[in-house]
């Protein structure tokens, strides 16, 4: 019967195709039991989405953690995509540290695959509101420029890594103790250092230091907004220039990772120096410092361009 | 305070007027041959160049004048010598361009990827005062060729094969003006972009075609039109917070819906005339 074949055929198909796709459907959903590492005895094993969460999380978990960070050194963290075998490192890990809403692929990445076991560092400090115009995300993500929340992501992280590997606790806490007196001693260097200056008014190429302006009383002026690959505008280099020669400022801070071009043009227009203030959203590749050195670096940079005394 | 007082404008300025000129004189050739559309190929070639000089740490406006030089070279070549269809030539070219130098951006070390967005989408208010003499140069050296073989191209964009009967070196000539729409697209990548660049190309030619009967009436309009875009657009974004590159494009496209509005009576006359 020919008829009774024609009909039978698709439906054949259809049964294949269902099956094949409950088959898929099951193997991805086994990915969400992930054997842990830290229950077997070993280091905890922990993904920091950039440098500074990568910085403070081996300084609080020292041999009881294993770091592996997303963003390789010298790569503009907001724009990076996650390779598959990242997004793998994301799925396996222990712990996954990151700040929500500053790298739009790890954001998505721990949703899906880490929402249990990620740590939002942003979360339980002040954030503040983005500046700036046209910005995509309604809070400012640089929270680690202010030296005093590094202390206290390294406490939140410390107590996550106590509960993962109790045996090495005693020791995090340790460490989570040194580290936040270091960051305190850092907070007293900066307080000290920018506390008389000729200029508070920062002029940055893109709005990274919301945290550190607030945290000693400077005001931040960014030429391109939140995100430091957005093109200002004419309109918008025009409104900077004008104050820049209006309020007499002397220097222009351009950062390690992004191209210095526009930073220059404000510079050129105005007669104004530049200079490189990093963001610390990665040590550039050949770097030797770590967050300590590059922010006491920034401390000198500011001092002399903003002419402190 | 005004806007010439800013040197960026100025040099912005003169960067424009150059782009606005010179993309409208060798798009009137494309759309004369029906290749609207090389333009964009030629910018998606060029992005590879500009991968290429990340990864090397080449300068990117000659290697990205290099990389396009040899995809013009490369699309004569596949619509000649294969059956290919000059469309299936430019989508070759349009998908092996943006992957090349989305890869070879990747691969570079440092800032590079981020840098890649000022490329697809111009960055005019950072343009330097070296590129601007780069960019009069190569200017100077497409009106000289459009001056001394406009009439050969004229003819090989009409009809090819008129223009074989003429005597006229047609292969020569097609790969001519593939070299040529390199060089305008390398010249406005710094303006509004690789992704846009084929706009000021095509779209003044498109709105001057609807008032205008003679190549050549099409041409001077064009051009007219492209230097209103380009520096309206551009003034523009100086006094709204917008960026140039597409600005310049919407102007462009606005004129072609008045001119397309405007042409309908104009024709009808002209209908009547006969």
């Amino acid at each position: 019967m020919p008829t009774a074949k024609l009909t039978a055929r698709p439906l054949a198909r259809l049964a294949l195709t269902v099956a094949a796709g409950t088959l898929l459907l099951s193997a991805c959903s086994s990915t969400s039991t992930v054997p842990s590492s830290a229950s077997s005895g070993g280091p905890v094993s922990v993904v920091a989405a950039f440098y500074p969460l990568e910085y403070a999380a081996t300084s609080v978990g020292g041999d009881a953690v294993s770091v592996t960070t997303l963003t390789p050194p010298g790569v503009e963290p907001h724009d990076l995509e996650l390779t598959a075998a990242q997004v793998a490192e994301i799925a396996s890990a222990d712990v996954v540290l990151y700040v929500k809403g500053f790298q739009p692929a790890v954001d998505e990445a721990v949703q899906q695959q880490a929402a249990d076991r990620a740590i939002d560092v942003s979360d339980g400090l002040t954030l503040l509101a983005g500046t700036g115009e046209g910005e995509e995300s309604a809070v400012d993500p640089h929270v680690w420029l202010a030296p005093l929340n590094m202390a206290t992501i390294a406490s939140t992280i410390g107590t996550r890594f106590a509960t993962l590997n109790p045996a090495a606790a005693d020791a995090i806490g340790t460490r989570t103790t040194e580290f936040g007196d270091s960051m305190s001693q850092l907070d007293a260097r900066f307080t000290a250092g920018l506390a008389q200056c000729a200029s508070r008014d920062l002029v940055v190429s893109h709005d990274a230091f919301g945290y550190l302006a607030d945290a000693y009383d400077l005001t931040q002026i960014g030429i391109s907004g939140l995100s430091p690959e957005a093109e200002p505008s004419p309109a918008r280099l025009k409104e900077v220039a004008e104050l820049v020669r209006d309020t007499g400022i002397t220097t222009i801070y351009h950062e390690t990772l992004v191209d210095p071009k526009i930073a220059q043009t404000i510079a050129d227009e105005t007669g104004a120096t530049s200079a490189v203030l990093d963001p610390l959203e990665g040590l550039a590749p050949d770097s030797t410092g770590d967050y300590l050195t590059v922010m006491d670096q920034n401390l000198a940079t500011l001092q002399s361009g903003q002419s402190c005394t | 305070m005004s806007l010439l007082d800013f040197d960026f404008m100025r040099r912005a300025l003169v960067a424009a007027a150059l782009v606005g000129l010179i993309a409208p004189l060798i798009g009137v050739f494309l759309v004369q041959r029906r290749l609207a559309l090389l333009g964009d190929g030629m910018g998606h070639v060029a992005l590879t160049g500009v991968g290429l000089a990340f990864l090397l740490g080449t300068a990117p406006i000659p290697t990205a004048m290099a990389a396009a030089v040899a995809g013009a070279f490369l699309i004569e070549f596949i619509r000649y010598r294969s059956r290919t269809a000059g469309d299936v030539a430019l989508a070759l070219l349009f998908y092996g361009g943006i992957a090349g130098g989305v890869m070879f951006a990747s691969l570079a070390p440092g800032r590079a990827a981020s840098s890649l967005n000022s490329y697809l989408f111009g960055s005019l208010s950072t343009v330097a005062e070296g590129d601007i003499w780069a960019l009069a140069l190569l200017c100077l050296g497409v009106v000289a060729v459009v001056a001394v073989l406009g009439r050969e191209l004229f003819a090989v964009s009409l009809d090819a094969d008129i223009a074989a009967v003429q005597g006229i070196r047609v292969r020569t000539m097609s790969t001519l003006m593939a070299v040529l729409a390199a060089v305008v697209v390398v010249v406005g990548m710094r303006v509004v972009g690789l992704l846009l660049v084929s706009a000021i190309m095509i779209v003044p030619v498109a709105a001057a075609q609807q008032v205008t009967r003679s190549f050549r009436a099409t041409a001077v309009l064009a051009i007219v039109l492209g230097l209103t875009a380009s520096l309206t657009g551009l003034v523009g974004s100086f006094y709204v917070e917008v960026p140039p590159g597409p600005t310049i494009v919407l102007v462009a496209l606005l004129s072609f819906a008045v001119l397309a509005v405007v042409a309908v009576p104009i024709r009808r006359r002209r209908r009547e005339v006969r």
